[in-house]
């Protein structure tokens, strides 16, 4: 009785695999003769994989950063439209921040370049612009002047 | 042999992007065209599974899923010795997905007559299907192949086994073969098929079937004039 096409398509895959497997332990020097033995250079031939690999790490990794991009642009546009309850006046909200980089310096040395330190350069929107930061990282929400600062 | 690189593994013992990196840089000849030779085999052995995938595709795929900590790779095992691992866990998976979606194919055609008997036309139309032509091609193959080794009554015992899902242990015990002797015939039959299949790569396939076996078209490389 002659046998099913998939009996034939299960022999090659096991024959294929069992050729795989033995790739898989042959030494080097056997892998660069068989190279050769097919006609390529064993070098050419290995430095054009190499060339692949890198150029797929990095086209991975270029797209693993434009998807941070994007995260990060969607998460500031959210926060340009988002409403937080802050001070109304600019000078109250200087004030809160004032507070709370006096209370966590740590936090005004992440957010704040050191042409800025002095308070005075920072303008209102950047003012309510670090305030919204914090409140997004939730140092305004464990912070007790914050409490005596709302509105 | 170094132990298979687990799937899962402890945060601390996962590479990092940089370390992938640097692993690629540092890669000799011979384990980039081990590589390349392992995803060959595996593509091939998916035959229709692959879905038109290629050897590149495979090593990507794992190189990707390595990247993305899909895969992570436990650097207590070699880069290498990784990727093998996550391309024999691939191709694998991806013939599951083949087959399931197969299935899923079939049963939803296969209807019943009014006589309360099953109709599958997948097994009614095998003659005319695209895939039973494929699924026919696998069969020339294995008679290639064994043509190929026909002077080496050792290989073609060993391929045999093979084909009947045996292990290389369970070979060697049934054929009472050494070890080594069992090796040098893997090496041999592999260095016959390797040939074979790369001359048909380079499109010396027409000339070698003129005299050994009869041409089909689906044996045929892509891209080139069909008989």
């Amino acid at each position: 009785m002659s046998k099913q096409p998939e009996t034939h398509e299960k022999e090659l895959r096991a024959i294929m695999y069992a050729l795989a497997e033995s790739i898989a332990q042959a030494s080097d020097e056997e892998i660069l003769a068989e190279v050769r033995e097919e006609g390529d250079n064993p070098e050419i031939a290995a430095e054009h994989i190499r060339s692949s690999l890198r150029d797929t790490a990095k086209v991975y990794q270029q797209q693993k950063l434009r998807a941070a991009q994007q995260q990060y642009d969607a998460r500031i546009a959210d926060m340009r439209h988002k409403e937080y309850a802050l001070p109304t006046t600019p000078e109250a909200r200087r004030t809160l921040l004032a507070a709370v980089f006096a209370q966590r310096p740590e936090m005004q040395m992440a957010l704040v370049t050191a042409q800025y330190r002095d308070f005075t350069n920072l303008t209102d929107a950047d003012v309510e612009s670090q305030l919204k930061q914090l409140k997004e990282l939730g140092v305004l929400d464990n912070l007790p002047t914050y409490g005596e600062t709302k509105p | 042999m170094e132990k298979n690189p687990s799937h899962k593994i402890p945060e601390e013992t996962a590479a990092t992007p940089v370390e992938i990196n640097q692993a690629i840089d540092t890669l000799r000849p011979a384990e980039l065209l081990r590589l390349k030779k392992y995803a060959q085999f595996r593509i091939k052995g998916l035959g229709r599974a692959s879905q038109g995938r290629n050897d590149e595709d495979l090593l990507y795929e794992a190189l990707n899923a390595t990247l993305a900590g899909n895969r992570q790779w436990n650097t207590s095992v070699s880069f290498p010795v990784h990727l093998l691992g996550a391309m024999r866990s691939i191709s694998s998976h991806w013939k599951e997905q083949f087959d399931a979606a197969e299935a899923l194919l079939e049963a939803e055609v296969i209807s019943t007559t009014s006589a309360g008997k099953a109709y599958n036309p997948y097994v009614n139309a095998r003659s005319t299907n695209p895939d039973s032509e494929r699924m026919m091609a696998a069969k020339q193959e294995v008679e290639a192949i064994e043509q190929l080794l026909a002077d080496d009554p050792l290989a073609l015992d060993i391929i045999g086994g093979w084909r009947a899902e045996m292990t290389g242990p369970e070979i060697q015990e049934a054929l009472g073969l050494t070890k080594t002797a069992y090796e040098t015939t893997v090496k041999r039959l592999r260095r016959k098929i390797q040939s074979f299949l790369s001359q048909r790569e380079h499109g010396a396939w027409e000339r070698h079937t003129m005299t050994t076996a009869s041409v089909t078209p689906s044996m045929i490389p892509r891209g080139e004039n069909r008989v």
